[in-house]
């Protein structure tokens, strides 16, 4: 059963393969079976990004868009669906930044990726509360509204690890930053997320 | 780092698994002892497994018709497609940067000896004559702007609002809709829309990447040049090479790409190969330096008359 399987992939990835050659060479059908084999993934990492559905299907096609005029330059490094995953994320991040901007004036962002320590060591500790103990539709509704707050730059590294289940170095590589950046946006971003559930996502 | 963000780094680390072994024994110990630790630990466990668990929407049913659209609208495979988005700008702006960008320029560029990285060594000086435009005013030869870094374009981004609001009077052909929104391609590479270079370009759009770069060094003192290449495709080539491309602010013609030092070698061997010129040998980048940058720019082709001698 295993071995039908392994079978099967390799014959998936073969297909994969022979469809790359051909988009690169210029095949547009080519090129739209992997937008349908790919459409799934992609909507799902840019929805879990900019968590609206007119954005991320902006997100998608962007990401596709990019993908056709520079698949000639796709030398399969890495895997076809890793590239999609890093224009993907990269588009998102476009519509959060763009999103960001037409948002600042109206409201105050949360803290950023880079607070002031002076700031914080003065305001002191704060005290921690189960989460667990609000009820959970309260609980999801606050998470849901405090996520959108989040800087751009956290909300990535968050939906890469929670939504996308990816591992520290692989969104070191998606996002371009470091081992260590991705540990501490991490930390920061789920503790802003958590003071924020906790206040009530006002 | 504040105590909290400190604790929160190794746990949110521990919960991930991603934490050296040493660490893990440490982090465990501490928690044995410390009741806020244990505390901060069940939060980010419950908001891990609150965020696990949402669910994301089926992908709309219109969406890979949608895109198919959209490549349909597309110029083909490796085009430069001009990002066409919707700046309305001033009637002067308009036609000063038109005006510029028509405007043949004067400058000095040295060709290849070689397609290797290091054909940046030997090359011969030559002259680009200046050549006169078909525009009316006797408008001075200047230099193409240089791209901004991109420092310098994040700050200048949110132009569209300010751009908007002395909008009367734009020639008609900078005075475009803002394509966001639904197909963007075909908004984007609809031909029958002729766009003057100066509408064009004017917010920017990185594409791809995403990196970060708290050091960046930039090996030339000018744009690297050629005469003829594929922006768009070389934008593509950076993405392989986990790097960014963003079209600069007012250089309808230029990128500025980055790369981790780590592979730069590899994106001067493809400038090289697309053919695009420097000024000078490329400076040795400093150990401090965690992205390497390198501006390119499209350049007019030179004139029969300027070929070098044979």
């Amino acid at each position: 059963m295993l071995s039908v399987r392994m079978e099967r992939a390799d014959r998936a990835e073969d297909a994969e393969d022979d469809l790359l050659r051909r988009a690169r060479s210029g095949d547009r059908s080519a090129f739209d079976r992997l937008v349908e084999r790919h459409l799934s993934a992609v909507w799902r990492v840019a929805w879990r990004l900019v968590r609206n559905a007119d954005d991320a299907e902006d997100v998608a096609q962007e990401t596709f868009l990019t993908a056709w005029r520079g698949i000639g330059e796709f030398r399969g490094d890495a895997a076809f669906a890793t590239w999609l995953h890093r224009i993907a994320t990269t588009r998102a991040l476009n519509h959060l930044d763009r999103a960001a901007e037409r948002m600042k004036r109206a409201s105050r962002p949360m803290e950023g990726p880079d607070p002031d320590p002076a700031a914080e060591r003065a305001a002191g500790p704060r005290e921690p509360g189960p989460l667990a103990r609000l009820e959970s539709r309260e609980r999801l509704r606050r998470l849901a509204e405090c996520f959108e707050k989040l800087p751009a730059a956290w909300r990535a590294v968050l939906a890469l690890r929670e939504g996308e289940d990816r591992a520290y170095d692989e969104i070191a590589s998606l996002l371009g930053i470091e081992l260590g950046t991705v540990r501490s946006r991490l930390a920061r971003a789920r503790l802003s997320l958590r003071e924020c559930v906790e206040g009530g996502a006002r | 780092m504040s105590r909290d963000e400190h604790s929160a780094e190794r746990l949110s680390a521990w919960l991930d698994g991603a934490i050296p072994e040493r660490e893990r024994l440490e982090v465990e110990a501490h928690l044995e002892r410390c009741e806020r630790c244990r505390l901060l630990l069940d939060d980010l466990r419950t908001l891990s497994a609150d965020l696990r668990a949402e669910t994301v929407p089926e992908v709309p049913a219109g969406l890979e018709a949608r895109v198919r659209r959209a490549l349909d609208a597309a110029r083909g495979r490796g085009t430069v497609v001009p990002f066409r988005v919707g700046w309305k700008i001033p009637a002067t702006v308009a036609a000063t940067l038109g005006a510029i960008a028509l405007v043949a320029i004067s400058f000095r560029f040295l060709p290849l000896e070689s397609r290797a990285p290091s054909g940046f060594a030997e090359r011969a000086r030559i002259e680009v004559p200046v050549e006169t435009s078909e525009t009316s005013e006797p408008t001075p030869p200047e230099p193409l702007p240089a791209p901004p870094a991109p420092d310098t374009v994040a700050k200048t981004a949110p132009l569209r609002e300010e751009a908007e609001e002395v909008v009367t009077g734009v020639a008609a052909e900078a005075d475009h809709e803002d394509p966001r929104g639904r197909d963007l391609a075909a908004a984007f590479d609809a031909p029958s829309r002729p766009v003057a270079p100066a509408a064009v370009y004017r917010r920017t759009i990185r594409i791809a990447g995403g990196m970060e770069c708290r050091e960046t060094f930039d090996p030339f003192d000018a744009p690297l040049r050629a005469p003829d290449a594929d922006l768009d495709a070389i934008a593509g080539h950076v993405l392989t090479l986990e790097g960014t491309a963003i079209s600069a602010l007012d250089s309808p013609n230029g990128r500025t790409l980055e790369v981790r030092p780590g592979r730069w070698s590899e994106l001067l061997r493809h400038l090289s190969e697309q053919g695009f010129f420097a000024d000078g040998n490329p400076r040795e980048i400093p150990p401090g330096a965690d992205c390497v940058r390198v501006r390119v720019e499209i350049a007019p082709a030179p004139s029969p008359a300027a070929q070098p001698p044979r």
